[in-house]
């Protein structure tokens, strides 16, 4: 991993604010964070329902627009590239994953797969990014033979076939069991140490943001709190 | 045959519901038969229509004027498109009709 002084971070934030309106009532989802992402390291952001996680996320992997302040990814300033720009963005740089797979049930995991490879700049092979996430055995499955830890792990494979330079991963446990959970992180670990994909993950479990490299605490639309582990914690030993 | 991803989606969805989307061709199908039913009917009421009024001479237009001399019949005749000019004099009269107990007014036309 790099360290701030080595190189320039792939992300970073400037006051960053949100506003959502509807009608007469604004929400500040968030309220100035400032933020930097180092290649290659491991994030958790942690935080109750409504601190702006998600916001945060959806900003800097290029869904939503901020009210104020500025997110650059090297010398893309997002803030202000037109939709088209972002994306192109998405496409070459960003991959996401949800609480919810969002896998098309008629396909088979490796046909999910090849959706994103045949538009990607730099793919790698749809089996190899399968096999990374341990479902090489179960490349010709269809969704609804998975179970919910194997269908999130197809939408990892799919989110990094692409050979993406940021993954941004929002609740990837949240609808699964812990011994599921566990075996999805353990996904995205391997991802983060073989491929050194800068990783960004949302929870409310702060279990999980042992295995972290550096942990930003959300509370209120602002940073409340940021630490660095020590040492990260395989994902396997975690227990909740 | 290597199929992108999208069309064996298209390929897998449309045989899953094959019933439905029979039945959307066998609606649309039938839609488009009595289209073509009604419109071969139009024409053929139409071409019957055309076929009757030239067999008995039936007049297409009649037309009124007033203060008329005999003699605009020739440059009536003279109008492009115009077959034939047949002209009467036409007055509304009282008649006595058998089994009527009031007058009957009645048009009255003459030929010259």
């Amino acid at each position: 991993m790099s360290t701030p002084g080595t190189q320039r971070p792939v992300l970073r934030a400037r006051d960053l604010g949100k506003v959502y309106r509807t009608g007469e009532v604004e929400v500040h989802a968030l309220r100035g964070v400032d933020l930097e992402l180092w290649p290659g390291e491991m994030v958790v952001l942690l935080g109750p329902s409504g601190s702006g996680k998600s916001t945060l996320l959806n900003i800097l992997g290029g869904l939503d627009s901020a009210s104020t302040g500025e997110a650059w990814f090297g010398d893309h300033d997002l803030t202000h590239e037109d939709d088209r720009d972002l994306t192109r963005y998405r496409r070459e740089h960003v991959g996401f994953v949800f609480q919810f797979y969002n896998l098309i049930s008629s396909l088979t995991a490796l046909e999910n797969v090849a959706l994103v490879t045949e538009i990607a700049t730099r793919p790698m092979e749809p089996g190899a990014a399968l096999r990374l996430v341990g479902l090489g055995e179960r490349l010709h499955h269809f969704p609804a033979q998975l179970s919910g830890g194997e269908q999130q792990r197809v939408a990892i494979a799919r989110a990094i076939a692409k050979q993406p330079d940021i993954l941004l991963c929002d609740e990837p446990t949240g609808a699964l069991d812990s011994q599921t959970g566990v075996l999805v992180l353990e996904a995205i670990e391997r991802i983060h140490r073989e491929l050194g994909t800068t990783t960004v993950l949302i929870t409310h479990n702060a279990v999980i943001a042992d295995m972290a490299d550096r942990v930003l605490v959300l509370g209120d639309g602002r940073i409340q709190q940021e630490r660095r582990n020590p040492q990260r914690r395989p994902a396997r030993e975690l227990v909740w | 045959m290597n199929l992108h991803p999208l069309d064996r989606k298209l390929v897998r969805d449309l045989w899953r519901l094959r019933g439905q989307v029979l039945a959307i061709g066998l609606v649309i199908a039938s839609g488009v038969g009595l289209l073509v039913m009604s419109l071969t009917s139009l024409e053929a009421l139409r071409d019957t229509s055309a076929a009757y009024y030239e067999r008995y001479r039936f007049a297409d237009v009649f037309a009124q004027v007033k203060r008329a001399p005999e003699s605009l019949a020739s440059r009536i005749a003279a109008i492009d498109g115009v077959q034939t000019v047949e002209t009467r004099v036409i007055r509304s009269a009282v008649l006595d009709v058998e089994g009527f107990a009031e007058p009957v007014m009645e048009s009255i036309g003459l030929s010259p």
